[in-house]
């Protein structure tokens, strides 16, 4: 396991920004239908970084997001952000979901604006707000309209605008482009990179893509079948020079390939 | 056939009425149907018109129907209103919604009629009676509406708009009664429609104006002119009152099923 050190290291250093404690998730726990969904699960990771989380379906890796997230208590351990103990969702953990879940009464605009306004920021801020994420994300044309007059792509990168139009710390995503195209996914690939190398800030995202979470991530953790643990913690080095180097270079390079290949053997390893 | 179906549907539509209507004009006027019993189409003309002109029994035509749409407007309006309301606290609280249901519960099945009996003993045979019948009418449907509404909202808008930083009072605002808005206006379709059919039933039971009385009143005088118009009128009422409603629908709640 050459990884086990690097794991143990961010755990115990201090300036980890989140952090999973012996965390574990049992659904209907105390009942005959107990079902351990996580493992007791370490793990830590800095400001600043991107990390895919990859694994076989129903692994708990998203469960694992939504104890992060605030939406479920872990039934052991504790999550902590910034050293401060979750205990519910909020402004400094932007979400966003599979199914855009986006607010199909609101225009694109309010949708995009929908949590500066909740937060009661000044207008001023408010609109300014919207127009650099609607601008960002390509949707400011489309202003006025209402989701559903938009693709899946659009709803996608506008369910993105509206967790970012917060400015949150730390964006967590589920399986964000699992319902797109593949040529969709791949240019949305490409402008969430951008955002993320513009903004800085930390990302947790959640696929079952290992192409995606290859390309994306400073790092992949690779989860086991159900009741999920991680099965190992991979550097990766692409998400650093994607932008200076076209997306289907970088995918097609023999390093890529070897990273690939390395995670889906661990993957199907766990599986046969 | 096939072509003209698939091409012109509103020209079979029109034959089909053409059809009925000379079937009936054949029946009246040779007299193998006594006009007793169905007028010709010029007799029905002349009755309807008649009734334009001259009213019944003290009231214009107008007043009437004026009087009938009043009954339901406040009957309606008020039941939908208070219901609706009930039906989001039900929703939002399981202790008021446990206080609540068993009185939903057993209006909801239970014919209007049954308990008109009741409200004339304790109101007497003015408007009150007639009101608070159509406001019990309306109110368990569009409760339950609501409840189911505000039941049925996804929870992953909700997760969204917390992990937006919305309040609980926001998120009801925003996301919770919007999402519930296309089962309120389908509740108030099928509400009004209840409430509709139970105004014509209560004014021929207790009444002495508005249009379900005059059908009635002129059926005692064997005026099957003014019955058959009479007829057509509560029919048309129908339509205009679920079609405003169905238009209100698409304009309010012009996101549902897209």
């Amino acid at each position: 396991m050459p990884d086990q050190p690097l794991a143990e290291t961010l755990t115990a250093s201090a300036d980890a920004f989140v952090r999973f404690e012996g965390v574990s998730v049992t659904y209907g726990s105390g009942t005959a239908q107990a079902t351990p969904a996580l493992s007791p699960t370490d793990l830590a990771f800095a400001r600043g970084d991107f990390v895919c989380i990859v694994g076989p379906s129903g692994c708990g890796k998203t469960t694992l997001m939504q104890t992060l997230a605030g939406f479920l208590p872990p039934t052991g351990g504790r999550v902590s952000v910034g050293g401060v103990e979750v205990s519910g969702p909020g402004p400094d953990r932007g979400v966003v979901f599979q199914q855009a879940a986006l607010f199909p009464w609101k225009t694109v605009a309010a949708n995009a604006g929908f949590g500066p306004a909740m937060r009661g920021l000044p207008r001023t801020e408010q609109k300014e707000r919207v127009e650099y994420w609607l601008r960002s994300v390509g949707l400011w044309d489309f202003r006025d309209r209402y989701p559903y007059q938009l693709s899946g792509g659009m709803q996608q990168r506008l369910a993105i605008a509206r967790a970012l139009a917060n400015e949150p710390e730390l964006l967590l995503m589920d399986e964000p482009f699992g319902a797109l195209d593949a040529l969709t996914r791949e240019k949305m690939q490409e402008e969430l990179h951008a955002v993320w190398k513009r903004r800085g800030m930390t990302v947790l995202f959640i696929t079952h893509s290992v192409d995606e979470a290859v390309y994306l991530g400073t790092e992949v953790v690779v989860m086991s079948r159900r009741p999920g643990r991680i099965l190992e913690r991979i550097p990766a080095p692409f998400a650093r020079i994607a932008g200076e180097r076209d997306i289907r270079r970088i995918k097609a390079g023999a390093d890529f390939v070897a990273l690939r290949e390395q995670v889906l053997e661990l993957i199907w390893g766990e599986g046969g | 056939m096939r072509r003209l179906l698939d091409r012109r549907p509103w020209i079979v539509t029109l034959l089909s009425i053409t059809a009925v209507i000379a079937a009936w004009a054949i029946a009246t006027e040779t007299g193998a149907v006594s006009d007793l019993l169905l007028p010709t189409p010029g007799e029905l003309w002349s009755g309807a018109a008649d009734l334009v002109v001259n009213g019944y029994k003290g009231y214009s035509l107008g007043a009437h129907i004026g009087l009938s749409l009043m009954r339901v407007a406040v009957g309606f309006g008020i039941g939908t209103i208070i219901g609706t309301l009930l039906g989001l606290l039900m929703g939002m609280s399981p202790t008021i919604d446990a206080l609540a249901a068993p009185y939903i519960e057993f209006l909801r099945p239970l014919p209007q009629l049954a308990y008109l009996v009741l409200l004339i003993i304790w109101f007497g045979i003015g408007e009150t009676p007639k009101i608070v019948l159509l406001f019990l009418a309306a109110l368990p449907v569009s409760a339950v509406a609501a409840r189911d509404g505000v039941r049925n909202v996804s929870p992953q808008r909700v997760q969204a708009a917390q992990s937006l930083g919305a309040s609980r009072l926001q998120i009801f605002r925003h996301v919770v009664l919007p999402s519930a808005l296309g089962e309120i206006f389908i509740g108030a379709r099928l509400s009004i429609g209840i409430v509709y059919a139970t105004l014509i039933a209560a004014e021929m039971i207790a009444g002495a104006s508005g249009i379900g009385w005059l059908i009635l009143d002129a059926g005692r005088f064997l005026r099957s002119d003014y019955v058959i118009a009479g007829i057509l009128l509560i029919a048309a009422m129908g339509m205009g009152l679920d079609r405003g409603l169905l238009l209100a629908q698409r304009r309010i709640v012009h996101w549902a099923g897209k």
